[in-house]
Parts: structure tokens; C-alpha cells; sequence
């Protein structure tokens, strides 16, 4: 099986070598979890680490602020254009739910840059822009398989609603069986901060990392910084500290409570 | 090139999103236009090369024409070299 990895070394750990090659991937998560970041840096890896040419496919932001934002994690996206490996493309979302429009849209720049890696942005603005009666999977199905086809790797990004608390459940999206593998980040409470996890639920035919871990988004970009070991519940939104990590939180109170005791 | 405001704003909209590929109406609503008063200058800008046009589902769609641009770009700046030239 060959692996296309994100380059970032904790994640392609949890993937096992990273993705496998032409698996349709959807990173789910809410606002501010960090999924463009995420997104943006696995095309910039398979660029500079990789030698594979990427195109970012996004239907709300306009591109000169994802070329700003791109730049603050030291990522030249300009650069990597002017070298024909990456483009970013912007487009509304019913040009693409067109009969043949991911093809007259995306087949000049594909011939271009022969890329391997498309990250599409979001699922969501197709969804919100499909016709009264319109199946939203059928739609979804459709563009992945023309990425895929191409002999491209699809990595589509999807917003859920939930901020912090309440489990995801992935059949919300309806489009689980679409994808090949899931990456669900969110936000979640601990010790009175907020904290992000990432997750991967699903990856047909490979085993991965089931744990939950926790990521920060750095000057550098997306960092996996560990595990959440030391709690239950945190995908339930309401952590808490596992049975023995309470016995010894008990255990130094009542020990530095004896030795304040002590002390007078 | 730059005898309207319009144009002036397409230009910096498609040079600063070059991978921007959209419909007149989409393209409009990106510069807070509509796309009928958009429609003559795009005209323009399609008859010169900057941009280019094609057909999706039945509606034109607008995006930047690279090597035309680069040309226009580099005509533009043949001109005022010469111009300046004869200046001096």
C-alpha cells in the first residue's frame, strides 16, 4: 500500500505512514479548530518534502487572504505557484455542482501542474448551494470521484456546528461511507481551558491511532503535543480525571494539607 | 487599459487572486458590483487577453488569462521605457 504522508511526523504516527494513496479524506471539525492550517500544511509538505504538486480549491475565502495566512506559518504559497507546484483555486460552489464543472474548472490547472494532492474547501458551501431536492452525497460523490480519477488524493474540509461539549457524531455528516478516512478535531474543556483533540475516527483498510491527542496550531503550524491518558469522557464533553489520576491528586492534597499541618 | 474604476478594480481583484475563476455575477459580487455594470469592461479586458472566458453549464465563466496578462504586463512596461527614453 503506498502512503501519502503529511509530513507532519506525530500525525503520519497516528496514520500509520500517513494516508493511503487516492483515499478520499475528510477533515471535520468546528470554527477555529485549525482544519485550513491542517489542510494547507499537507499540501505545502507534499510540495517541499514530497515533490507532490498540490491545488487548494476554496469557495469562501478569496485567495490573497490564504496566501496572508499561509505566509505567517513561512509558507510561500506565490513561490510555489510561480514553480507551477500549487495553485490556489477559488470558484463558487454551483459552478462546480454544474454537469462537467469540476472538469471545465479544475482540467486546465490540473494538466499544468499534474497534481497528487486537492484540498477541497468546504463540503459545507456545496451543500449550501445545491439545488431544492438535490442529494448532497450524490454531489459530494461525484466531485470526489473526479479528483480521485485523476489520480488525485481529495482531502475535503467540513465545519460541524458544535463549539465545545457534545460528542460528534459522524452520521451527522451523512457522508461518512463517501470517505475513505476521518479526521475529527475539536475543542474540548480541561481544567478550565480550552483545549483541541484530534481524532482519527475511520481509515478503510488500515489499522491507525485510536487515542485521542492534543494539538496546538504553533508559529510553525499544526503540532501534535500528546495524549489526553490521564482522562475519560473527553469526546462526551465532559472530561475527567481517570480513577487512579484522582486517587493521586487526593493523595498530594492530603499530603501537602498534613505537611502545612505540620509546619505550624 | 485603466479608462474605467471598474476595470481598475478587476485588475487588482484578478492580481491579487489569480487562481480566481467565476461566474460575471460572481465575479461582480466579489468587488460589491452587480454583473450588468461589470459586463462592458470585462468585455474589454476578454478582448485584449487578461482575461479569459469559457462556458460551464451554460454560463460564461471569467478568470485571469495568465500569459495574456504577463504580456499586456510586459507591453505596458515597453511603452513607458520608451516613453521615457524619448524623454531624454
Amino acid at each position: 500500500m503506498t502512503r501519502q504522508k503529511t509530513g507532519i511526523v506525530e500525525l503520519d504516527a497516528m496514520l500509520h505512514g500517513g494516508f493511503l494513496e487516492r483515499d478520499a479524506v475528510m477533515v471535520a471539525g468546528s470554527a477555529g479548530t485549525g482544519k485550513t492550517t491542517l489542510s494547507l500544511q499537507h499540501l505545502v509538505n507534499g510540495i517541499t518534502k514530497f515533490g507532490e504538486p498540490g491545488i487548494y480549491l476554496t469557495f469562501e475565502q478569496l485567495p490573497d487572504q490564504i496566501y496572508r495566512d499561509a505566509e505567517n506559518f513561512g509558507w510561500d504559497l506565490k513561490k510555489l505557484e510561480e514553480q507551477d507546484k500549487f495553485r490556489l483555486v477559488c470558484t463558487s460552489p454551483d459552478l462546480l455542482l454544474e454537469p462537467d464543472g469540476a472538469g471545465q474548472l479544475l482540467d486546465s490547472t490540473i494538466k499544468d501542474i499534474q497534481p497528487r494532492r486537492m484540498v477541497i474547501d468546504s463540503l459545507n458551501h456545496l451543500e449550501m448551494y445545491l439545488p431544492r431536492g438535490g442529494d448532497m452525497r450524490k454531489e459530494a460523490y461525484r466531485v470526489l470521484n473526479y479528483v480521485k480519477t485523476k489520480g488525485i488524493s481529495p482531502l475535503a474540509i467540513w465545519e460541524t456546528q458544535q463549539t465545545a461539549g457534545q460528542a460528534f457524531n459522524v452520521t451527522e455528516v451523512g457522508m461518512s461511507f463517501l470517505v475513505d478516512c476521518i479526521l475529527l478535531m475539536k475543542f474540548v474543556e480541561i481544567d478550565s481551558a480550552m483545549k483541541k483533540a484530534l481524532v482519527i475516527m475511520k481509515m478503510r483498510g488500515s489499522d491507525h491511532d485510536k487515542e485521542l491527542k492534543e494539538y496546538a496550531i504553533t508559529p510553525q503550524g499544526f503540532k501534535i503535543q500528546g495524549s489526553f491518558s490521564d482522562y475519560e469522557g473527553v469526546m462526551s464533553g465532559s472530561p475527567h480525571k481517570v480513577a487512579s489520576e484522582r486517587f493521586v491528586d487526593m493523595f498530594q492534597k492530603a499530603s501537602e494539607k498534613h505537611k502545612g499541618g505540620l509546619s505550624h | 487599459m485603466l479608462s474605467s474604476e471598474i476595470k481598475g478594480d478587476l485588475l487588482v481583484l484578478f492580481h491579487k487572486n489569480p487562481g480566481l475563476i467565476d461566474s460575471l455575477d460572481g465575479v461582480a459580487r466579489r468587488i460589491g458590483r452587480v454583473g450588468t455594470a461589470i459586463q462592458a469592461d470585462v468585455q474589454d479586458m476578454l478582448s485584449v487577453h487578461i482575461l479569459g472566458s469559457r462556458q460551464v453549464g451554460g454560463r460564461e465563466i471569467i478568470f485571469l488569462d495568465r500569459s495574456g496578462d504577463k504580456a499586456a504586463q510586459e507591453s505596458i512596461l515597453d511603452y513607458l521605457k520608451n516613453l521615457k527614453g524619448k524623454r531624454e
